[in-house]
């Protein structure tokens, strides 16, 4: 393994002059690895979110409708 | 073999697996790219010609060539569908395209961004360039007809169908630099002599760059199928109680 080529940290920003180019490089690079890892992360917290409302709409849905057929059987 | 095959196919056995597997994945993705970005941004010598931009060539080789590896992989999975119907196929299938066009969006961006100072020209209609933005369009494509089909099974078999059709482009990448006189350079000829024009100094950094690159490939592909497991078996016992748990 060779030595840092880097003399400073301005010259490591500096990329000999192609710094733009280098850094715009990994840049892209970093949000492509950063998106996604994340994204992924986050469908799976909404969809975890909207299956726990789906199951309490549906828990009070099933209480509304045994309250309902309880009082057409007091009518009876 | 049945087995085991058909235990694969079941989405809650690899859901449990692949959970297993993700925290030593992430490990051993950040171990790699650590070092190679390391050694790619600051022990690289640069190149006499190119100067620091051969830099660039760490993210865009690992990330172009493991685009290649996308398609065939829906093709594979394309085929089990069809042929065997396994559900889990149909689910990677799926989620392999949209990472598919990302890989390939991100070697086209870094080759134009590399090109500019090198060739003097961001983006030319040479036949390496050319088929490889076929392949991103390839994989737009593929999300669409997905999307335009309404009935899951209808759209599994037109996503294989297509992804079997459409990996017919892959040896056309690789090969069109050999086949065709592009402005884009073959793949350098690996060596150990330290004084060839590519010794392993320049080699042993980008092997480990796509090692974590392919790693990371691998755990963006789990977290999407887990994502599109759940999703398709929400009705099921298992899914609700995790849900509940979690």
């Amino acid at each position: 393994m060779s030595e840092i080529q880097f003399n400073s940290l301005a010259e490591f920003l500096q990329m000999g002059g192609y710094a733009v180019h280098v850094w715009l490089v990994y840049l892209s690079f970093a949000v492509f690895i950063g998106y996604n890892l994340l994204s992924p992360r986050f469908s799976r917290q909404q969809f975890i979110r909207t299956q726990k409302r789906r199951a309490v709409r549906d828990a009070e849905e099933r209480q509304r409708m045994e309250k309902s057929a309880d009082t057409t059987d007091d009518r009876q | 073999m049945w087995l085991w095959f058909s235990k694969l196919g079941s989405p809650r056995w690899f859901y449990e697996l692949s959970g297993k597997w993700l925290p030593w994945l992430y490990a051993a993705m950040v171990v790699f790219m650590a070092v190679g970005l390391t050694w790619a941004l600051l022990f690289v010598p640069a190149d006499y010609q190119q100067g620091e931009t051969i830099r660039i060539m760490y993210v865009h080789v690992p990330v172009a060539s493991i685009s290649l590896a996308c398609f065939p992989l829906m093709a594979v999975a394309g085929t089990i569908t069809l042929v065997w119907r396994m559900k889990l196929a149909d689910m990677v299938a799926k989620c392999v395209a949209p990472i598919g066009a990302w890989f390939s969006g991100l070697a086209l961006l870094s080759g134009a961004i590399w090109g500019e100072p090198i060739w003097g020209v961001w983006w030319t209609w040479d036949a390496r360039l050319t088929s490889m933005l076929i392949q991103f369009f390839l994989f737009i494509g593929v999300i669409a007809l997905r999307s335009a089909i309404e009935s899951q099974d209808a759209a599994a078999k037109a996503c294989a169908i297509l992804a079997i059709v459409g990996a017919i482009n892959v040896p056309i990448i690789k090969y069109s630099v050999e086949w065709w006189n592009t402005l884009h350079q073959p793949a350098s000829r690996i060596s150990m002599d330290p004084m060839a024009p590519n010794p392993p100094e320049i080699w042993v950094p980008l092997l480990i760059m796509i090692a974590g690159v392919y790693l990371f490939f691998i755990i963006t592909l789990l977290l999407r199928t887990r994502n599109e497991i759940l999703v398709r078996e929400r009705r099921s016992k298992w899914v609700q109680d995790l849900v509940r748990k979690g």
